[in-house]
C-alpha cells in the first residue's frame, strides 16, 4: 500500500519541472509571473502533502535516508523561496532556485525509496535535531548561492556591456549582494549549531576524537568558508565578485559534503 | 451616433507646419465652442501638443463631420484646406477608439511608451469637460482611454527603462547601487551632458554632490547650482575615494583619471564599487581603469548601447501593450453598441406603462366599489408585474446589443415589441 507515495513523489517532481519551466518562461518573456507563482505554490502544496504522508507512513521525521534528506532539503528551499517571493516580489530568483530544487528531487529519485526499505533503527533525539538544523542551514545557504550566481551574472553583463536580457531582468548588484549576505546571516548560525550538536553527540556516542569523521571534517571546512565570507565582509568590507565566488565555492563544498562524502567516505552518515 | 477623429502628428506632418496648426491651451475653449456650434456636432474634444493636434467628435449619423472640421481648422489657421488635407488622418467609430487608446498608452508617440502624453490626454479631457463640450460618448471614450493608458503602464514595462543617454547613466548607477539614496556623486569638468546627468541623479535623491574643476571658482559656482561641495583640483584622487558615482567631462586632451589614480582610490575605499561615466571626447579616463576589481567604467558609446537595448525592450513590451489596447477597445465597443439599446428600452417601458395605466383606469371604472387602499394595492401589484416581466428583456437586450450580432438583436427586439423609438421624441 505504498505505491501512492511513489506516485505522489513522481507528481511532485513533475510539478517542479512545470514550475521551473514557468519561471524560466517568465524570465524570458516578462509575463505570466502570477502563473509561475501559482505553479510554484501548487508544486509546493503537492510536496508538502507527500512529505506529510511520508512521515505518517514511516512514523519518523523524514531524515533517515539520502532520499528523505534530499526530499526535505528541496522542501526547505522551496519554503524559503516562496516566503522570499511573498516578501520581496522578486520572481527572478525563482528562475535560479527552482532548477536547484528540481535537481535535488531528481537526485532523490535515483536513491532507494524509504518506504521500500526494511525498518531502520530509531535514531536518538539529538541526531534528529542535528539533522534538522543542518538541513535548515543548507536551505538558507542554497538561497545565498542562487543570489551569488545572479550577482556574478549581472556583474559579468555590466562588465561586458551587454545590456540585453540579463541586465534587464536581474536586480541591482547591491540588492543581490545584500540578499546573499542576509541568507548567509540566517544560514550560518544554523550550520554552526548543526555542527556543534553533531560533534558533541559523536564524542558521546562513538567516542571519536575531533575531526576524525570525514563528514565532520568537511563540515568544519564548510563552516570556515562561510565564516571567511562573513569575516571578509564585515571586517574587510568585501563586496561583490570575490565575496560571490566564496559563496559559490561554499555551495560546491556543501553539495560535495552532502552527496559525495556520504556515499563514499562516511559510514556513519547516510546523508 | 458616430465618433470621428481628425488629426495630424509627427508621423504625418513636419514640425514647422505642426507648430502652425497647433492650438495654445488658452485658445482651446473657444475652439470647442466653435466646433459644437457646427451643424450636427454634439460633442468635441481637442488634444494639441507639439507632436499632435487631434479633434475628437461625436455627432448624429450621416453628418459630414470631417469636411466641416477640416474647413473650420483651415479657416481658423489661414491655410488652404487642400493643403491641410494631405497632412491629416481621420478615422471613425472603433478606429477612433483604438487610435485614442494607443495614443494614451504612448504607442503612437515619437519615443515609444513615453508617459507625458497620458497627462496631456487627461488634460484635454478635463478642459473639454469643464467647458461643457463633452457628452456621454466622448466622456466615456476619454475616461476609458486614460484607464487604458494607466493599465498599459502598470501591466507592462514599456515606460520603465531609460531611453536617453543621461537617464541611461542613472539607470546603470541604479543597476549597481540599487537605490541612489546613500550615494555620493563626483562631477569632474563641466560639460553639458554631465550637467544633465547630474540633475537626473539629483532627482534620484543622491546624498551629496562633489564638484571638481581645474578652475576652483568654476567648481564653486557649479557646486552652488547642485547644492554640493567644491573640491580643489589637487584633491581629485581623494574625492575618487569618497564618491560612488563619477561623471567626467573635461576638455582635457589627455587622461585626467589615470589607472594609477583609480587603483589608489580603490585601495582607499576598500574596493567598494565605483561607477565612472566618461562623457568627454577625447576620453578623460584611462580605459584600463575599467578592469580594476569593482570599477565599472562606461563611455558615451556604452550609454548609447543601453538606450538601444532599452528601445528594443520597449518594442517587445509594446506587443503586450497592443494586446491590452485591443482588449480595452472591445470593452468600449460593447458599451458603445449597448447604448443603441437605451432608446428602445425606454420606449418599451413607456409602452408598457401606457398599457398598464389604461387597463387600470378601465378596471377601476368597472369596479367602482373599491376603497382607496384597495386601488393602491392593485396599482402597486400591476406595476410590480410589469417591472418583473420587463426586467429580463431589458437587461438581456443591452447585453446582446454589445455583442457581435448586436444590430440583429436590436432589430428583432424592436420588431417583437413593435417599437418605434424615433417617433416618441428626441432620443440621445
Amino acid at each position: 500500500m505504498t505505491s501512492y507515495l511513489g506516485f505522489l513523489f513522481g507528481l511532485t517532481a513533475f510539478l517542479y519541472l512545470v514550475s521551473t519551466s514557468a519561471y524560466v518562461a517568465h524570465f524570458y518573456l516578462r509575463q505570466g509571473g502570477r502563473a509561475a507563482t501559482a505553479t510554484g505554490i501548487l508544486a509546493f502544496g503537492c510536496h508538502t502533502l507527500t512529505l506529510g504522508l511520508l512521515v505518517f507512513h514511516l512514523r519518523h521525521p523524514p531524515l533517515y535516508s539520502g532520499f528523505e534528506a534530499l526530499f526535505s532539503l528541496a522542501w526547505v528551499v522551496m519554503l524559503n523561496y516562496l516566503l522570499f517571493e511573498l516578501l520581496t516580489g522578486l520572481r527572478v530568483a525563482g528562475t535560479f532556485l527552482l532548477p536547484l530544487a528540481l535537481l535535488f528531487l531528481v537526485y532523490a529519485g535515483v536513491l532507494p525509496r524509504p518506504w521500500e526499505a526494511a525498518g531502520v533503527p530509531l535514531a536518538s533525539y539529538w541526531v534528529l535535531v542535528h539533522s534538522l538544523v543542518a538541513l535548515a542551514g543548507y536551505g538558507a545557504l542554497t538561497l545565498a548561492f542562487a543570489a551569488a550566481v545572479m550577482y556574478l551574472l549581472q556583474e559579468r553583463k555590466l562588465r561586458q556591456k551587454d545590456f540585453h536580457l540579463f541586465y534587464q531582468r536581474l536586480p541591482s548588484l547591491d540588492t543581490l549582494d545584500s540578499l546573499a549576505y542576509r541568507f548567509v546571516l540566517y544560514g550560518f548560525p544554523l550550520l554552526s549549531l548543526g555542527i556543534v550538536i553533531g560533534s558533541l553527540w559523536a564524542r558521546q556516542a562513538w567516542g571519536l576524537p575531533f575531526l576524525r569523521e570525514p563528514k565532520e571534517f568537511f563540515s568544519v571546512l564548510l563552516w570556515l568558508v562561510y565564516a571567511a565570507y562573513l569575516g571578509a565582509r564585515v571586517l574587510l568590507g568585501w563586496r561583490g565578485r570575490r565575496a560571490a565566488y566564496l559563496l559559490v565555492g561554499g555551495f560546491g563544498l556543501m553539495v560535495f559534503n552532502f552527496f559525495v562524502v556520504n556515499l563514499f567516505l562516511s559510514r556513519r552518515h547516510v546523508f | 451616433m458616430q465618433l470621428v477623429l481628425l488629426g495630424l502628428s509627427h508621423k504625418t506632418t513636419p514640425v514647422e507646419l505642426r507648430g502652425r496648426l497647433a492650438w495654445a491651451a488658452g485658445e482651446i475653449p473657444g475652439v470647442l465652442s466653435a466646433l459644437c456650434s457646427l451643424p450636427g456636432i454634439e460633442e468635441s474634444c481637442l488634444i494639441s501638443t507639439c507632436n499632435r493636434t487631434e479633434f475628437y467628435l461625436a455627432s448624429e449619423d450621416g453628418v459630414p463631420v470631417l469636411e466641416l472640421v477640416l474647413r473650420f481648422w483651415a479657416e481658423a489657421k489661414g491655410v488652404d484646406p487642400e493643403e491641410l488635407g494631405p497632412h491629416t488622418y481621420s478615422a471613425s467609430d472603433m478606429a477612433v477608439v483604438q487610435h485614442l487608446f494607443r495614443v494614451a498608452s504612448g504607442l503612437d508617440s515619437m519615443i515609444l511608451g513615453e508617459t507625458q502624453i497620458l497627462g496631456q490626454v487627461r488634460d484635454a479631457w478635463m478642459l473639454a469637460s469643464e467647458h461643457g463640450s463633452l457628452g456621454k460618448y466622448l466622456h466615456a471614450l476619454f475616461n476609458q482611454a486614460v484607464a487604458c493608458g494607466k493599465r498599459v503602464h502598470s501591466e507592462t514595462a514599456i515606460s520603465q527603462n531609460a531611453v536617453s543617454v543621461s537617464y541611461a547613466a542613472v539607470e546603470l548607477a541604479k543597476k549597481i547601487f540599487g537605490s541612489l539614496k546613500g550615494v555620493t556623486v563626483l562631477i569632474v569638468g563641466a560639460g553639458k551632458m554631465a550637467d544633465l546627468t547630474a540633475r537626473h541623479l539629483l532627482d534620484s535623491g543622491v546624498r551629496e554632490v562633489l564638484v571638481c574643476n581645474r578652475t576652483y571658482e568654476r567648481a564653486v559656482e557649479l557646486a552652488r547650482q547642485y547644492s554640493g561641495r567644491a573640491v580643489p583640483w589637487e584633491d581629485l584622487g581623494r574625492s575618487l575615494g569618497e564618491a560612488e558615482v563619477v561623471i567626467s567631462s573635461t576638455g582635457a586632451p589627455g587622461y585626467v583619471i589615470t589607472l594609477d589614480l583609480v587603483r589608489e582610490a580603490m585601495r582607499h575605499r576598500r574596493y567598494r564599487p565605483l561607477f565612472i561615466v566618461d562623457i568627454a571626447v577625447p576620453q578623460d579616463v584611462e580605459p584600463a581603469a575599467g578592469s580594476v576589481e569593482n570599477v565599472f567604467l562606461y563611455n558615451i558609446d556604452d550609454l548609447e548601447q543601453v538606450v538601444l537595448a532599452n528601445l528594443e525592450e520597449r518594442k517587445r513590451e509594446a506587443q503586450k501593450a497592443e494586446r491590452i489596447v485591443a482588449e480595452e477597445v472591445r470593452g468600449f465597443q460593447a458599451w458603445f453598441r449597448s447604448q443603441d439599446a437605451v432608446p428602445l428600452i425606454r420606449s418599451l417601458r413607456e409602452k408598457a406603462e401606457e398599457i398598464r395605466r389604461k387597463e387600470l383606469e378601465r378596471l377601476f371604472h368597472r369596479l367602482p366599489g373599491l376603497t382607496d387602499r384597495e386601488r393602491e394595492i392593485i396599482a402597486g401589484t400591476t406595476a410590480l408585474i410589469v417591472n418583473k416581466i420587463l426586467n429580463d428583456p431589458t437587461v438581456k437586450v443591452k447585453e446582446f446589443a454589445g455583442g457581435e450580432d448586436g444590430e440583429v438583436y436590436l432589430r428583432a427586439f424592436s420588431l417583437l415589441f413593435n417599437l418605434n423609438p424615433g417617433e416618441k421624441g428626441p432620443e440621445g
